[in-house]
């Protein structure tokens, strides 16, 4: 079997809101800005877009074209993806798919999502079994928590660090919906949300849009800025599993396929942006995508590794899920925006030093018995 | 914190059967002392949430002995 070459794809322009609680605007308007100023950022017209991947979980159907009418995007091809949190993430995937099969040069992949008209945790649908027996999301996070606990004696102050870090992270972030450092004491003393998960570990109900413009290289030469180039990337669905002990397997299996294409290796990586929904993620995350050895992501960050100016990969430079916020289609395109400032030597007071490779990480869904519906990994260099 | 019809705190685990099948289900401790990673589990059955009519819905689960 030969492998299919990957696309030559460039990231010409990128654009979010700030990430924040606003149930008065409606994701449209979200959209809009995020569009507009990935546009901006690209320097290209509307009229260059040649196809359009939004991705969404709760908002109506149709919502790119109910998005881009009001901007005059009509006609373009526009498709919808839903792949839970990773929604954003596969739109990306899917807009490189369209620029490799050459059914476009240019393609404007956008997320919205507003999630602060929700109350409480984000349910499942009440007749799932999963949800029937009290198993919400922050439980199961804390399954795998308690876990790796008693496997390897990560402890609770070990999270809580991920949370620090993260809060420290986006008091630097504009776009950030938190942006106020809290101590390890303030994390632990936080309600209880799932033992061993505090509040402060868990990510905020956010509302917010993002967009990211990518071309071939040809394209790339039109545009203000084409310097960042997506080297690699994969898309997985979870494995049939009645354990929740693999699902951070997944995570192993998607990257070590981004790693190949990309033809780069998690020591390369200088900065990343991980699926941290809740600050035990964090930590199984550097296992599994190969920052450390397992077993040891509470030592990773115990020792400052994954700090901005730290030793090791710079994880969650703009706070990540837990602090600049989690809108569910747009998290992937802001992960993505990040890295590009990044890159680009933009990200102001968070910037990682000498960044060249980056890689974004998202986990989506969790269906009773897959170990998740979706995981994608994009791996960027400048 | 858990979805309306529930009672806070509860436990939730995996519990591994002798012929080596892994079930889900709230786990539920005899005096109230945690359970453990390891610990000898025996199957019950418990009020696992209230309908929406405030009536109780029985599930499996699992208790130290």
């Amino acid at each position: 079997m030969t492998t299919p070459a990957f696309p030559d794809a460039r990231i010409l322009g990128v654009g979010m809101t700030r990430f924040t609680k606003t149930p008065d605007v409606s994701v449209e308007e979200l959209g809009h800005c995020a569009v507009l100023e990935a546009l901006s950022d690209s320097g290209l017209d509307r009229r260059d877009i040649g196809a359009v991947v939004c991705g969404t979980v709760q908002s109506h159907p149709g919502a790119g074209q109910a998005l881009l009418k009001d901007l005059g995007m009509t006609g373009v091809p526009i498709v919808n993806v839903e792949n839970a949190c990773a929604s954003g993430s596969t739109a990306l995937i899917e807009g490189l798919a369209w620029i490799g099969a050459g059914l476009a040069d240019i393609v404007l992949v956008m997320g919205v999502e507003s999630l602060s008209g929700e109350r409480g945790v984000v349910t499942l649908g009440s007749d799932d079994y999963v949800w029937g027996s009290g198993f919400v999301l922050p439980a199961a996070y804390a399954l795998l928590a308690s876990r790796h606990m008693s496997l390897y004696g990560t402890t609770r102050e070990q999270f809580a660090r991920v949370a620090v870090k993260s809060h420290r992270n986006a008091a630097a972030n504009p776009y950030a919906h938190f942006r106020k450092a809290v101590t390890l004491e303030e994390v632990l003393a936080s309600p209880m949300v799932a033992d061993p998960i505090t509040l402060f570990e868990c990510c905020p109900r956010t509302d917010g849009a993002a967009a990211v413009i990518i071309g071939t290289e040809d394209a790339a030469r039109r545009s203000a800025n084409g310097n960042v180039r997506i080297a690699g990337a994969a898309l997985a669905s979870g494995l049939r599993s009645t354990t929740s002990d693999s699902v951070p397997e997944l995570t192993r299996r998607t990257a070590g396929i981004a790693y190949e294409r990309a033809g780069i290796g998690p020591k390369d990586v200088d900065v990343a942006e991980v699926h941290d929904a809740f600050a035990p993620g964090e930590i199984f995350y550097y296992e599994e995508l190969g920052f450390c050895e397992e077993g040891k992501g509470g030592v990773y960050i115990d020792e400052g590794a994954s700090e901005i100016g730290g030793d090791g990969v710079a994880v969650n430079p703009s706070g990540g899920l837990l602090s600049r916020g989690h809108p569910f289609g747009a998290t992937g395109l802001a992960q993505i925006a990040e890295l590009t400032w990044q890159l680009r030597r933009e990200a102001g007071d968070r910037q990682v030093d000498g960044a060249r490779v980056g890689l974004a990480h998202t986990m989506g869904g969790t269906i009773f018995e897959l170990e998740a519906n979706a995981c994608a990994v994009h791996i960027l260099t400048s | 914190m858990a979805p309306p019809g529930f009672e806070v705190p509860y436990r939730l685990g995996w519990v591994d059967l002798d012929d080596g099948v892994r079930v889900f289900g709230r786990v539920l401790s005899a005096d109230g002392a945690d359970p453990m990673v390891g610990d000898r589990m025996a199957l019950t059955t418990t009020v696992i949430r209230s309908n929406d009519e405030g009536g109780p819905i029985q599930g499996h689960a699992f208790t130290t002995s």
